[in-house]
């Protein structure tokens, strides 16, 4: 009888554990968002104004040499623009004045420098069948600005004393290290997903079917880019898989009506 | 006084031996029972990236002072039971997150949080009543852990245990009968 009282113990305590594990899995999907705690740390708590963003923005373009695309085709400076405008008119109450660059570099790649600053390669217009295509990539980098992803990770990686040195001084090492950093790091797989999130969105809104991002990640696997070979964009943007998924289950609204962007995509192509 | 109400101990039937009482517990035995706990917890902290050396210190613990007597040794088996499903647990968890950061089909779901959460409560637990019984094993009391202390108890005072203690080792005869 007292060696029962034993099992029934364990009965007990095993009992207890599974019911914790299982009813959080059952329950907490139920509770409603407004209940449920932010875990995600307050990314306002420690970060800089849109000006200084702006400041820090100009000298890492400068640190580039990156200027206006003025070398390359007017074509595709123009498509781009296309491409472009079509996002930017659906994006409202912006704090950036968004600025794109196209540089010459086959790898497939694009970068959100800070204070709204997008840098595309011509390696990604070239890999990309469609306008939407690009259009998706271009909703994601501007989805990195907006959520203020680039000067999140300068301050996480430099520390905001530093950030702050390069405003105020400009010294050309710190500028460098900057630079550096701007380019090397990659976003956390949080950040990369909220800005998934947001390109959909972007993209709902602008009459592009949201799954020109999934288009867009297939199109790199099926090209079989080698993730290492590959700059930033690949590189911090990994399980291109599960982010495939998340763009083809994208829920549209209702009314929903995908518009083609009006450009001669072969011809933007033929003149890279 | 709780103890003198138990049946255990003056009942001949029982299949288990009385109980030590405070008074006949000597200091170095409670010293050594109190450690069995609070040498895992310093095993514990300094395997916490890889929660290995922890239960190799407890095993080894337990092999050393067991045969030391009956009230070491229930405490040192109890503290070494409770540590092994929470070390396990922490060896899923430690598992489940490498698995996460590598393998692309495994995400950060309700199973991995609730999971998580069901971990932080066994180590809280297992902090606080191990903790709990280190006191009281050094007053000389005896502690039991919900499963494991009943567990611990049938092994260790049961008739039928069969390890010999030191300190009830029987000295040898030297007065002996004619016949």
């Amino acid at each position: 009888m007292n060696r029962v009282s034993i099992w029934i113990d364990l009965v007990k305590l095993l009992g207890g554990f599974a019911a914790i594990w299982v009813g959080y899995v059952l329950l907490w999907p139920m509770v409603p968002d407004e209940f449920k705690p932010d875990w995600t740390l307050d990314e306002d708590l420690v970060t800089i104004s849109i000006e200084d963003e702006e400041a820090i923005g100009d000298f890492i373009l400068e640190a580039f040499e990156i200027e206006q695309s003025e070398v390359l085709p007017a074509a595709v400076d123009s498509g781009l623009w296309v491409i472009e405008n079509r996002l930017l008119s659906q994006l409202d109450a912006t704090d950036y004045e968004y600025n794109f660059y196209i540089v010459d570099n086959p790898a497939v790649n694009a970068m959100t420098f800070p204070g709204g600053n997008i840098v595309v390669f011509t390696g990604l217009l070239e890999l990309s069948d469609t306008p939407e295509q690009v259009a998706a990539v271009l909703a994601h980098e501007i989805g990195h600005a907006e959520h203020r992803h680039v000067v999140d990770k300068l301050i996480t990686e430099l520390g905001i004393t530093f950030v702050m040195a390069v405003i105020t001084g400009g010294d050309a090492n710190l500028i460098h290290e900057l630079t550096q950093t701007v380019i090397s790091s990659v976003f956390s797989r949080n950040q990369e997903q909220e800005a998934d999130q947001f390109s959909m969105e972007l993209l709902e809104r602008s009459q592009i079917d949201p799954r020109a991002l999934a288009a867009f990640f297939r199109k790199m696997n099926r090209e079989n880019l080698d993730y290492a070979d590959e700059l930033e964009w690949v590189m911090s943007h990994p399980h291109n898989n599960s982010r495939i998924k998340a763009s083809l289950e994208y829920e549209v609204g209702e009314g929903f009506e995908s518009k083609p962007i009006d450009l001669d995509w072969d011809a933007v192509k033929a003149a890279l | 006084m709780e103890e003198q109400k138990n049946p255990l101990i003056e009942n001949v039937n029982s299949p288990y031996l009385p109980l030590p009482q405070p008074d006949e517990i000597p200091e170095r035995e409670r010293e050594d029972a109190m450690g069995a706990y609070l040498m895992m917890f310093a095993a514990l902290a300094s395997s916490l990236p890889l929660p290995i050396i922890n239960l190799i210190a407890a095993v080894i613990y337990y092999y050393v002072n067991r045969r030391k007597s009956r009230f070491i040794h229930f405490h040192s088996l109890q503290s070494l039971l409770s540590q092994l499903p929470t070390t396990f647990m922490n060896w899923g968890l430690l598992y489940w997150f490498i698995m996460i950061w590598t393998k692309e089909a495994w995400t950060y779901d309700d199973y991995f949080k609730g999971y998580v959460i069901a971990v932080i409560l066994a180590n809280v637990l297992y902090i606080i009543f191990s903790l709990l019984a280190a006191v009281r094993a050094r007053k000389g009391r005896m502690y039991y852990f919900l499963f494991f202390g009943k567990l611990s108890y049938d092994m260790v005072f049961s008739k039928s245990n069969t390890l010999v203690y030191k300190g009830e080792r029987e000295a040898p005869a030297k007065n002996k009968p004619p016949f």
